[in-house]
């Protein structure tokens, strides 16, 4: 098959239920040509880890059309940090890279039940600890827009894989922002939802007070529609919320002026011109179609969401990480990379009795002032409209000597993280040098509805899921 | 010159497993003793990558009425904490406990006149279990993980104790309290139960508690307990005699020698690292469970009660510590009311045949005793019990006919085990009379 026919397949489920139903293609020959893809995309940005089979691939989508499951074999990747039953799992860290599990993550488990069928295990960075893929323990993921550019992360290859055309969509898990500036820089919407949505069983932990399990894709409608499949209560994860009511995106009647606030000291020098520049068109386009107010949010404590996130995130990260002791899994602790080394130090001390209070506990308070302002600001306002990211991607190796730098990308990012409310990114256009830019909505808790609204809206005036790169 | 006089300052730290049929925070069945080795265990308990702790509420409950039968304040509202450590039995490299938030605290526990105070009562789990093997000729530290994850409960009281008496009076009281409202089977040979002394002296006059203490672990018996902390008392106040400074040790006992010996020197301060427990919401506790828990009676009291109730007091104390469920008590005083039984005679009837009831319902015990009060008097199924018994307990016929009476009645009671309530007198005399005729016989062989 032709890229073209495979893109058109995973640009949206209706077009794959269309085909699919009126048998317009063959199902083996398209799971063949899509590992062929996959396999050629590997020797150019090394996105994935595991590509599965196509023979298994074949079977799953056989399987899933003939008993008319949901998603009807619908072909999707997964970032490597979900645990698949008999699918090795790694973390992209060298510590499990022999990794088999006996058990399955409840989202695969969901996704299995629905039809859906994976097709390959992506790479990021080691434990999701970056923003750039280039903490993998393996090989760094490149953008598929530029090859000399990083694809974000920490789930770049997921990104990747989307925005070729590759997976109809990517499960991916976004701890400070590691959906949404990836798919921010491969041109794609990053939907984190609220926090305590999606069951988190069998995702390896990383910060699991932030972690958040959610999607990489194309279109809102889908991606909505995929959120109501899978999110939900389970009896293995205790911090899912347990009434939560389908989330239905806000029609356009109900965008009707709105409001929604800014934070006016973000659009600085700090910020790349053109992201600024688009973030005013957006601005005008919903003022202009849906007569939406924008207004001047001040949420002091916000500047201080990366601090605060450097204490926590390692802190929960050296727990998480102490399991891998070099007793299990067959690799000593010789084989931790280096940012998580830089982790694991960070976290202990920030939990070592005596600096405990100054750093930890500090933080755990500065952590509830962030989420008053946030929560103050949705009294005001029905959403934010922020940058996902200060820049377009980066030049590879541009940032990896230099931690700061690399954490200062998630900036926009981590603060809805540590108030546990929804953002999602989404595509606005190009920049000048012909890379994704790339706005965050962000709403109160469980507002997926209002924000997928506004991004429907959007997306429909420019049609962002048609764009693809020239590879693989 | 006059002898300085010494006080021994004991503090207690019990550890329970709750009998609850699943573990803290998976579904895998929490029994582990003479299980297989490595089979209730799943990804939760094995602390596999992505693996996340669900709490069991039945757990929580019955830690809450441990609290509330120590009589302690409770936290309405707490939560785990990760305790960092590292040791092959703990898969996760942190044991979820109670640390900022204990469920209870600042209890206490009367025995007669004495209220000694508990200082916490929380909630953790159950690490895995090592056992160290020569596997093919080789040295192997095994690990079963059976027991990673069994809920546990610990309670800690204040250095209350002075002597090795008063605590294992304590230590009996608790275990007692625990099984009758059924929270713990506190089998100290299961591991059900487990007990730690802290023991120091101080001098008498001293008002201020010694700036050490040494930890008595690893002890499996009441008895051992009480030789332990002797041992130690007499040992540290020996070393204060001399002058010399008693380090902080965590020590064992060996009951063969009868002394305390040291396992490891205790680092001054272990640094744990405690960190919220992120995949656990803060636990609210039910209000119906604070109401429903808020005027449970401790033991001690409930015999006060069911001597009210028209239980001679010496039967009921001696019963109380047999059939040590109050459920079961609950449902024989329903059976008692309803059938409007005498519970004196009842009580006396109960003693008689103590053994023969133990795990048995109430409702049978109630049946047997109606059925009793008519004696059997069938002399055709006299004779032919009679006859069997004689057989079957050849060691008690032997010493009838050594001369022991004492078997007669032994052979009365296995009667009565059979067939229920017989008139003593006649059927001893009729045992008597089996037993010469068969001497007679036997002498006539000879």
């Amino acid at each position: 098959m032709k890229i073209k026919d495979i893109r058109h397949l995973t640009q949206s489920f209706a077009n794959w239920q269309k085909a699919v139903k009126s048998n317009q293609f063959d199902l083996s020959e398209f799971s063949r040509s899509l590992v062929d893809y996959m396999h050629q995309a590997q020797t150019k940005t090394q996105s994935y880890i595991t590509i599965l089979p196509p023979a298994e691939i074949n079977k799953k989508l056989q399987a899933a059309v003939k008993s008319n499951k949901p998603l009807l074999g619908w072909p999707f990747s997964m970032k490597d940090i979900f645990i698949t039953k008999g699918i090795k799992t790694t973390a992209s860290s060298k510590i499990l890279q022999d990794f088999v599990p006996n058990y399955d993550s409840t989202i695969h488990q969901r996704l299995s039940r629905l039809g859906g069928t994976l097709t390959a295990k992506t790479n990021s960075d080691a434990w999701g600890f970056g923003a750039s893929t280039e903490n993998s323990d393996f090989y760094s993921s490149k953008n598929p827009y530029d090859t000399n550019k990083v694809p974000g992360g920490s789930s770049g290859g997921s990104a990747a894989s989307v925005a070729m055309g590759l997976s109809a969509f990517d499960i991916a898990e976004d701890t400070g922002g590691s959906i949404r500036q990836p798919a921010a820089f491969c041109g794609l919407i990053g939907f984190k939802p609220t926090y305590g949505s999606i069951s988190r069983y069998g995702a390896i932990a990383f910060s699991s007070s932030l972690d958040t399990v959610g999607l990489i894709g194309r279109d809102i409608k889908d991606i909505v529609w995929l959120f109501n499949q899978v999110k939900g209560p389970d009896q293995k994860d205790a911090t899912v919320y347990p009434d939560q009511k389908p989330t239905k995106i806000y029609p356009a009647s109900r965008l009707k002026a709105k409001k929604i606030g800014y934070i006016p000291g973000f659009l600085d020098e700090n910020v790349q011109p053109d992201i600024i520049s688009h973030f005013h068109k957006v601005k005008d386009f919903y003022t202009n179609n849906f007569n939406i107010e924008f207004v001047e949010i001040n949420m002091p404590h916000f500047d201080y969401g990366l601090a605060v996130y450097y204490i926590l995130a390692p802190a929960e990260a050296s727990s998480n990480l102490a399991r891998y002791d070099g007793l299990r899994y067959g690799r000593s602790r010789d084989q931790f990379g280096h940012e998580a080394i830089r982790r694991i130090l960070l976290g202990n001390f920030a939990l070592a009795s005596g600096y405990y209070d100054a750093y930890y506990l500090k933080a755990l308070k500065v952590r509830r002032l962030i989420y008053q302002d946030f929560i103050q600001a949705f009294k005001k306002v029905d959403a934010l409209l922020l940058p996902a990211t200060p820049t377009t991607a980066f030049d590879l190796g541009e940032k990896s000597q230099d931690p700061l730098q690399m954490y200062l990308n998630d900036i926009f990012t981590i603060p809805p993280s540590l108030a546990g409310v929804p953002g999602i990114s989404f595509p606005t256009g190009f920049d000048s040098q012909g890379l994704p830019v790339s706005l965050q909505l962000v709403g109160p808790h469980f507002s997926e509805g209002l924000l997928a609204g506004l991004i429907l809206a959007w997306q429909q005036s420019i049609k962002p899921y048609l764009n693809y790169p020239n590879l693989p | 010159m006059t002898k300085i006089k010494y006080q021994p300052v004991i503090g207690l730290e019990i550890h329970v497993e709750l009998n609850t049929k699943a573990k803290m925070f998976c579904h895998c069945l929490a029994s582990h003793f003479q299980a297989k080795p490595n089979q209730n265990v799943c990804p939760v308990c094995l602390g596999l990558p992505g693996a996340m702790p669900y709490p069991n509420k039945l757990a929580l409950y019955k830690t809450l009425v441990i609290a509330r039968l120590l009589n302690c304040q409770i936290n309405p509202a707490s939560s785990f904490e990760r305790k960092h450590y590292f040791y092959p039995d703990l898969p996760k490299g942190y044991q979820l406990t109670q640390y900022i938030k204990p469920l209870g605290y600042n209890g206490y526990l009367q025995i007669e006149d004495i209220k000694y105070p508990i200082r916490r009562v929380h909630q953790e789990e159950d690490t895995a279990k090592l056992k160290h093997q020569i596997v093919n000729g080789q040295k192997l530290s095994l690990v079963d993980f059976n027991r990673s994850g069994v809920p546990l409960v610990e309670i800690v009281t204040e250095p209350a104790f002075s002597s090795a008496r008063q605590a294992v009076v304590f230590l009996k009281t608790l275990q007692k309290l625990l099984r009758f409202h059924q929270v713990s089977d506190c089998d100290m040979e299961k591991g059900s139960m487990r007990l730690e002394a802290n023991v120091s002296v101080k001098k008498a006059s001293d008002a201020k508690l010694p700036d050490y203490k040494v930890e008595l672990k690893n002890i499996n018996s009441f008895k051992f307990t009480a030789e332990a902390i002797d041992y130690e008392i007499k040992r540290q106040i020996k070393l204060l005699e001399k002058s010399k400074a008693i380090p902080q040790q965590t020590r064992g006992y060996d009951p063969k020698l009868k002394r305390t010996f040291p396992q490891r020197q205790k680092e001054e301060a272990h640094d744990y690292k405690y960190l919220l427990e992120p995949d656990i919401p803060p636990i609210h506790l039910p209000k119906s469970w604070l109401e429903e828990t808020k005027n449970l009676t401790p033991a001690n009291q409930l015999l006060q009660e069911w001597i009210n109730k028209g239980w001679p007091e010496s039967v009921v104390k001696i019963l109380f510590t047999h059939f040590d469920h109050l459920s079961w008590w609950r449902k024989l005083e329903e059976q008692i009311i309803k059938k409007q039984i005498d519970r004196k005679k009842l009580g006396h009837f109960l003693l008689k045949n103590k053994s023969r009831y133990y795990l048995k319902p109430a409702s049978q015990l109630v049946q047997d005793f109606l059925a009793g009060q008519h004696v059997v008097d069938d002399s055709k199924l006299l004779t032919q019990t009679i006859d069997q018994i004689i057989k079957d307990n050849p060691q008690a016929v032997e010493d009838f006919l050594a001369g022991k009476q004492q078997a007669l009645y032994f052979l009365l009671g296995r009667l009565r085990y059979k067939i229920g309530n017989v008139d003593a007198p006649k059927v001893i005399k009729m045992i008597k009379d089996r037993l010469t005729k068969l001497k007679t016989s036997s002498n006539s062989l000879t």
